[in-house]
């Protein structure tokens, strides 16, 4: 979760998708920086998006909205590029001028893994970068409509953020400093409780209903 | 009734009246009704057909015929008045004057009691078997009682076969108004709104001419025939007509209406002929209730009776020239009825030159005037959505794009203060660029963009402000636009003049699109329109012309128990 972390292991290879070529190029350096980041390439269009990924290994791609007049929001509805299960599509994080819950809801709903508004604070962008690559989720703008607010205690939010940050059950034990017993015992209730099939549900519930209000920081 | 089964059953009666006609011309004859005899050295009435014309002018069975044709049967005697006497200045000593001497008729010429004139049988036979043209009868007692002081003959004028063949001038003129007025109006040259119905239009405006010749035979059951092919040939183009207004309460009393007045065509067409001495204004009622038949569907097409909607901004210049249209074509069939004497021109004829005139010198400029405005205003519509798209496209593109740079340098630098300023008029920007154009518009469709109006608009309701949608589908771009066009300028409405909770619905299928906004506010004012345009507010116009452009219907009404109605429905064509 946190730079150092991180550290040691391989470094997160990122496509960046931008119509703006100054921007992109700005955004590629300033990753490129990053200890832990990797750019694999950059793109200013779906197209040269799709043959990017398909020529190189990507783990996480930055995608803007507004490609012209195009919207990067297609790339996420049109059906994986090869569909070869074993080369999955990399993680999206839309990255957009657009602080509209909309475009948040949008992407959410089509399976991005984060939403970071560009003139964030760049911590906050390399927070999404990492939870995505890690499997978790970011958003910066919380998707939707507040939905009625779930009971839940301090623990459960514990459980659920870290969830949401991609953390598997023996990590969020260590975390919390309590058995992956009562990890799986927490998760079980909540599934029930809250009418839950999955941990990519209780995720995406509780970013579009505003559990979490603020990630938290490291 | 379908439009192929009207157009269908309106041509099959043109042409069966056609038919009809030409046979009769051919193969048929006048029928004055009368059937002679020679008996006792003259003619004698022998059979009157019943309902004829001339048993309704009083021709009896054993009538001597005193005169047929110009041939005298009887010699009459010749009665003269004396001149009068001149008067002397009168008396005035004399309280009253004395009375006038009544004058006495004397005889001047012929026999002194009305005698026959001598024929052989084969003269009279002759005559008897002749076309009638006029005839004159007399009863035995008539001939006794004739007198200086009596005459108690029948006289009888038939149009006869002369008459009979008058008719024929009727035909070229229907034939005309049938072939030239489908293809006048079919080509789509008089209006493109009644191209549909060509076919209807002509046969009632023909079929009265068509049928002329069969009112001339002096036939009783072909002039009772042509009078009901006459009003069912009004009904295709009357239905036609009903399916052009605008309201289902309006269509089905017209439609009544319409049932009544073929009803009292069709008896009051038997009645000129079964009654006798039928009084003239029967005549002239039947003409105006055959007439009315298409003219009352017209006119009620033509307006709308509802005048609450008529002032709510739904009438536009373009709806008023069809509704010229409509009532034009409603009425013709009067004129082509009242076009019953040879030569069957007017008045049908002049009330065409009187449209080709006033659609020459008023309809038409002022139709192209009508069209170039609504180009304009569409044109300036798209312009100015093109303008703002491009406006927010430059901003988004250009300046927020570099701003962002700007801000994470600033950041880079350490300069917190100056980035989170550089954040500040980024949020203005963008709040500039959703004014312009919402780009959730383009990006994910009207619903989303109703979502996030909606909650702009609930901070400026100071209520609730909610909103139902169910769309599975998009509908095609330019329909978006305007339906979310629509929906700003009902809700800044309703937040200006109306009360919360305000309910937005959206529903998109694949069908098509509908769109309503309710408000508890006390509603709007029927004459809401008018007082809006005069005060220099055209929202609800538009409202209208975005409608209109999509070929979408707009309804602005005010619930009974008070609250404005906006609802805006665009189907798939």
């Amino acid at each position: 979760m946190t730079p150092s972390e991180s550290a040691g292991a391989a470094p997160i290879r990122i496509a960046i998708v931008d119509d703006h070529p100054v921007l992109r190029e700005g955004t590629a350096a300033l990753l490129a920086a990053q200890p832990g980041l990797e750019v694999a390439g950059v793109a200013a269009s779906i197209d040269e998006a799709e043959t990017l990924v398909r020529s190189t290994e990507v783990d996480v791609v930055l995608l803007d909205i507004r490609l012209g007049s195009d919207s990067g929001l297609r790339w996420l509805t049109s059906p994986d590029g090869d569909g070869d299960p074993a080369h999955p599509r990399p993680a999206v994080v839309v990255l957009t001028s657009y602080d509209y819950p909309q475009y948040a809801e949008a992407a959410l709903r089509l399976g991005a893994s984060g939403f970071v508004l560009k003139t964030a604070p760049i911590a906050e962008l390399l927070d999404a970068i990492r939870r995505a690559a890690a499997g978790g989720m970011a958003f910066g703008i919380r998707p939707g409509r507040a939905g009625s607010m779930a009971r839940l205690s301090e623990r459960e939010l514990d459980v659920i953020r870290l969830v949401v940050d991609g953390r598997s059950n023996d990590e969020i034990a260590a975390r919390l400093g309590i058995g992956a017993k009562t990890v799986e015992s927490h998760l079980r209730r909540l599934f029930e409780r809250l009418d839950i099939a999955s941990r990519t549900e209780l995720a995406t519930r509780a970013l579009r209903e505003g559990w979490l209000e603020v990630p938290p920081g490291p | 009734m379908t439009e192929r089964a009207r157009a269908t059953v309106a041509g099959g009666i043109a042409v069966t009246a056609l038919v009809l006609s030409l046979a009769m011309l051919l193969f048929g004859s006048y029928e004055s009704g009368v059937r002679l005899r020679v008996a006792d050295g003259g003619l004698v009435v022998e059979y009157v057909v019943r309902y004829s014309q001339a048993d309704r002018d009083g021709v009896r069975e054993g009538m001597r015929v005193v005169q047929i044709n110009d041939t005298f049967l009887f010699r009459l005697p010749q009665y003269k008045y004396p001149e009068p006497i001149e008067q002397t200045e009168p008396d005035p000593n004399q309280a009253y004057p004395s009375p006038m001497p009544v004058p006495t008729p004397f005889l001047v010429s012929g026999p002194e009691r009305p005698t026959a004139v001598i024929m052989s049988d084969d003269a009279l036979t002759r005559l008897a078997s002749a076309p009638i043209d006029r005839l004159t009868l007399a009863t035995d007692r008539d001939l006794e009682l004739y007198s200086a002081d009596y005459y108690g003959f029948v006289d009888v004028g038939y149009p006869g076969q002369w008459g009979f063949s008058q008719g024929t001038s009727a035909l070229l003129p229907g034939l005309a108004l049938l072939l030239l007025g489908t293809w006048w109006l079919g080509s789509g040259r008089a209006s493109d709104s009644l191209r549909s119905l060509a076919i209807p239009a002509a046969s009632a405006a023909a079929t009265p001419l068509l049928v002329a010749p069969l009112f001339r035979t002096g036939s009783p059951g072909w002039i009772m025939l042509a009078g009901v092919i006459m009003v069912v040939a009004m009904i295709p183009l009357a239905l036609a007509l009903v399916d052009r207004i605008e309201t289902e309460r309006d269509r089905q009393l017209v439609v009544i209406g319409i049932a009544i007045l073929a009803a009292v065509g069709v008896v009051s067409g038997i009645l000129v002929v079964t009654v006798p001495s039928i009084d003239s204004h029967l005549e002239d009622l039947r003409w105006v209730t055959v007439g009315a038949i298409t003219l009352l569907p017209g006119l009620a097409a033509a307006g709308p009776i509802d005048l609450e909607g008529f002032r709510l901004a739904r009438i536009t210049s373009g709806k008023l020239l069809r509704s010229t249209e409509l009532a034009v074509v409603g009425a013709t069939p009067l004129f082509s009825l009242g076009t019953n004497v040879p030569p069957y021109i007017w008045p049908i004829g002049g009330w065409l030159i009187a449209i080709a005139l006033a659609a020459r010198f008023t309809v038409r400029p002022l139709a192209r005037l009508v069209t170039r405005a609504q180009l304009q205003r569409d044109l300036i519509v798209a312009a100015t959505e093109a303008e703002r798209a491009r406006l927010a496209a430059d901003i988004h593109d250009e300046a927020l794009q570099e701003l962002t740079l700007l801000v994470r340098r600033l950041e880079t630098a350490g300069d917190t203060e100056g980035a989170e300023l550089g954040r500040t008029v980024a949020d203005r920007l963008r709040a500039i660029c959703g004014d312009l154009r919402l780009p959730i518009l383009d990006d994910l469709g009207v619903g989303p963009a109703l979502d996030w109006l909606v909650l702009r608009i609930e901070r400026l309701a100071g209520g609730e402000v909610r909103l139902e949608r169910t769309d599975g589908t998009r509908p095609p771009p330019d329909v978006e636009l305007a339906i979310f066009r629509v929906a700003q300028e009902a809700l800044a409405n309703a937040v200006k003049h109306g009360q919360p909770p305000i309910v937005v619905r959206y529903r998109a299928t694949d069908s098509g699109v509908s769109l309503s906004i309710d408000d508890a506010g006390p509603g709007i004012a029927a004459d809401a329109g008018v007082a809006a345009e005069q005060g220099g507010h055209f929202g609800l116009l538009n409202m209208q012309q975005r409608a209109e452009q999509i070929g979408a219907i707009l309804d602005i009404r005010r619930w009974p128990s008070g609250g404005t109605h906006v609802a805006l429905e665009w189907r798939q064509r």
